[in-house]
């Protein structure tokens, strides 16, 4: 006799996820994609007059070759770059720099951008952080962002070393994204 | 060899300790520290501190709270640990989360515990009382906890003629956003206000980043509207006063609104496609709704109800992707789907109505399908060679019992040349053969004949048995002259 319909799809439904991991997925949001956006609406000077400010950064080689970041460890590392670009902007350096408009519209994006992934890390529990990892990534991070805020005090916040940095950042935010597109998967 | 720097404040030491803080250097680079003890010329072996990274060290200090009392709220302001000039958390002061325990003075203090923005507002106090608090300071990411400030303690105000509004909501629909309150009094007019979500995160006054909500200004109901294009995606604070001409009551509870939360889910388009014994659903995307801003920018999971059309039971599950297969489902059954999608975050979630039930019926099972396919090739394949075999056997019945009337073969293949010569030529002109016929003294006749195919024989042998007889046309006439000159003859 006919097993009931549940059973049947219960048994032989495609598309089912069997090894879906657990925990905290970070929020796939448009928003990272907007806040793209709105960086390249911000320009003011054009990095071809800027050319002889340029510097390398030297953003951490740690993420580049990161495709063994554990899904914590990624979160971990969205969550600081997020915290970075935020601060740097959100500075009166930064509000002296950019069209207010704008900028506002771009912290606001940031802003709802770290307030989903803190909803997000504080559901961890301590036994899912990877202490040690985290700690090496975020810490690079952290000299990463240091050496661009020394890099505009250096050069007084000059409109072209803001210039070379909204390039810089731009660059960060497509790491993010890349980042984030990994981990939903 | 290391390049060792004397450490500034720690020369010449004569306790067992010392404060290196104007020390510049990098928090995040690892240092290494060596101490020794010296008498005179005599100096001990260095001591090696093990390699540290300073940042990683530091304990969190207390961060420095400011209080303002109103009569059921005290207004924070706090400033994050360290100085202006700190090094420490120079690229952490807008990181920092910050807990706050409060409590009344009175014997009976209850603890409360808040996470609080360092702009911010502790709320449903009691007027006149004092309440005392302690603040800390956390990095989650570095799971760092600081030390609590010093406590220190308020009195409220007064109560005030007029109480806030309260119990505001926030509600939208495809268009607008509706503010809602509550207010105990009538006859009074309010006003909206809002303010940049990330605004909180620094200290300092925000008075004047409060901004207007047009559509909101002097309002005389508990509520107001205005439209989903005010605001661009992200996080804003709104607050309302009360006002009844001769006093303004203080703000009320600053409500979180953000625009996510807020977005309305449409109900997907569901298709339905059978498949052997199967069914392939296909989720789509909503039909497009008036103000296109409506956009989804979570990931969806789909709720799908299925079921049998003649059973109640109905199975649900709960699905990400949009284009799945129920297998191995009874043939010939019509089956229903209806499905919602939904946003399953950590913050909030929320769903659509269920889309249109579509119902579909599954085609005939597997096996009598293969059983049905197999038996049309062997048709297909039998056919030929069955209706070959029964041609000869008719023929060979044909030939045993009903023989044919035809000519030999021979005469047949020289009646066939001709023919084909015949047919070649016949387009061009028609063949005349002019035949004499001699068979009685007393007629020669001539006659005409056209070649046909296949008359020739049988045209002589009708000439040769009219010969005997007479021709009908000529003979009639002939006859009748003779018989007339015969009788005139006589007479003379």
């Amino acid at each position: 006799m006919a097993l009931p319909v549940s059973v049947l799809l219960a048994l032989v439904m495609l598309g089912s996820c069997p090894a879906c991991p657990l925990g905290c997925d970070p929020p796939l949001r448009q928003g990272n994609q907007e806040t793209i956006t709105l960086l390249s609406q911000m320009e003011r000077i054009s990095i071809v007059s800027c050319l002889k400010d340029r510097v390398d950064f030297r953003f951490p080689q740690i993420l580049v070759d990161g495709d063994q970041l554990e899904k914590t460890q990624a979160t971990a590392v969205l969550h600081e770059m997020l915290q970075h670009i935020f601060h740097l902007f959100s500075t009166t350096g930064s509000r002296a720099a950019w069209d207010e408009t704008l900028l506002d519209k771009f912290l606001l994006g940031l802003y709802q951008q770290l307030d989903d992934l803190e909803t997000c890390l504080g559901k961890e529990t301590k036994a899912e952080q990877s202490a040690l990892g985290s700690e090496n990534s975020t810490l690079a991070v952290k000299r990463y962002f240091q050496r661009i805020s020394l890099y505009l005090k250096e050069k007084d916040y000059s409109g072209c070393a803001w210039e070379v940095v909204r390039v810089e950042i731009r660059r960060c935010l497509l790491f993010m994204n890349k980042l984030t597109g990994k981990l939903s998967k | 060899i290391d390049d060792w720097i004397k450490l500034p404040g720690c020369q010449y030491v004569t306790s067992t300790q010392c404060d290196f803080s104007s020390l510049q250097l990098n928090v995040y680079d690892e240092v290494k520290l060596r101490v020794r003890a010296e008498k005179g010329n005599d100096t001990s072996p260095w001591y090696e501190v093990d390699s540290f990274i300073p940042f990683q060290k530091a304990q969190i200090g207390p961060p420095e709270v400011h209080l303002e009392a109103e009569d059921r709220a005290v207004i924070l302001n706090i400033s994050p640990p360290g100085t202006q000039d700190s090094v420490m958390w120079a690229m952490d002061s807008s990181s920092f989360t910050y807990s706050l325990v409060i409590w009344k003075n009175s014997s009976s203090g209850e603890k409360r515990t808040e996470t609080v923005y360092p702009r911010d507002k502790i709320y449903k106090l009691s007027p006149e009382t004092t309440y005392c608090l302690k603040v800390r300071a956390r990095l989650h990411v570095q799971r760092k906890v600081g030390l609590y400030s010093p406590v220190s303690c308020i009195n409220t105000t007064v109560e005030n003629k007029l109480p806030p509004p309260e119990n505001i909501q926030i509600d939208s629909n495809n268009w607008n956003y509706i503010i809602k309150w509550d207010y105990k009094y009538e006859n009074m007019t309010f006003q909206a206000q809002w303010l940049y979500g990330y605004l909180k995160k620094f200290p300092g006054k925000h008075e004047d980043k409060w901004k207007q909500l047009p559509d909101c200004e002097n309002v005389k109901t508990t509520q107001c509207v205005f439209p989903r294009s005010t605001f661009s995606r992200g996080i804003y604070f709104v607050r309302v006063q009360a006002s009844n001409g001769n006093n303004t009551s203080l703000w009320s509870e600053e409500k979180r609104f953000d625009t996510e939360i807020q977005t309305i889910i449409l109900p997907p388009l569901i298709n339905l496609k059978s498949v052997n014994g199967s069914l392939r659903v296909y989720i789509g995307a909503p039909k497009e709704s008036e103000n296109k801003s409506v956009d989804q920018p979570y990931r969806l999971t789909y709720e799908i109800n299925f079921w049998e059309n003649t059973s109640d039971t109905k199975s649900k599950i709960l699905q990400k992707k949009t284009d799945f297969t129920f297998l191995n489902l009874k043939p010939l059954t019509v089956y229903c789907v209806k499905a919602r999608a939904l946003i399953l975050e950590e913050k909030w979630n929320k769903s659509s109505d269920f889309s249109d039930t579509v119902c579909e019926k599954t085609k005939p099972g597997n096996t009598s399908r293969t059983l049905l396919i197999a038996g049309i090739c062997i048709a297909l394949l039998i056919l030929p060679a069955v209706v070959y075999v029964v041609r000869v056997l008719w023929r060979c019945i044909n030939y045993v019992f009903f023989p044919s009337s035809k000519p030999p073969s021979a005469v047949d293949e020289y009646f066939s040349e001709h023919l084909l010569k015949n047919l070649l030529l016949s387009t061009s002109a028609e063949q005349i053969e002019r035949c004499f016929v001699i068979e009685n003294t007393n007629t020669v006749s001539a006659a005409e004949e056209t070649n046909h195919a296949g008359e020739d024989y049988k045209k002589y042998g009708s000439q040769t048995s009219q010969d005997s007889g007479n021709y009908s046309n000529e003979d009639e006439n002939s006859g009748s002259g003779l018989s007339e000159e015969v009788l005139l003859q006589g007479a003379v």
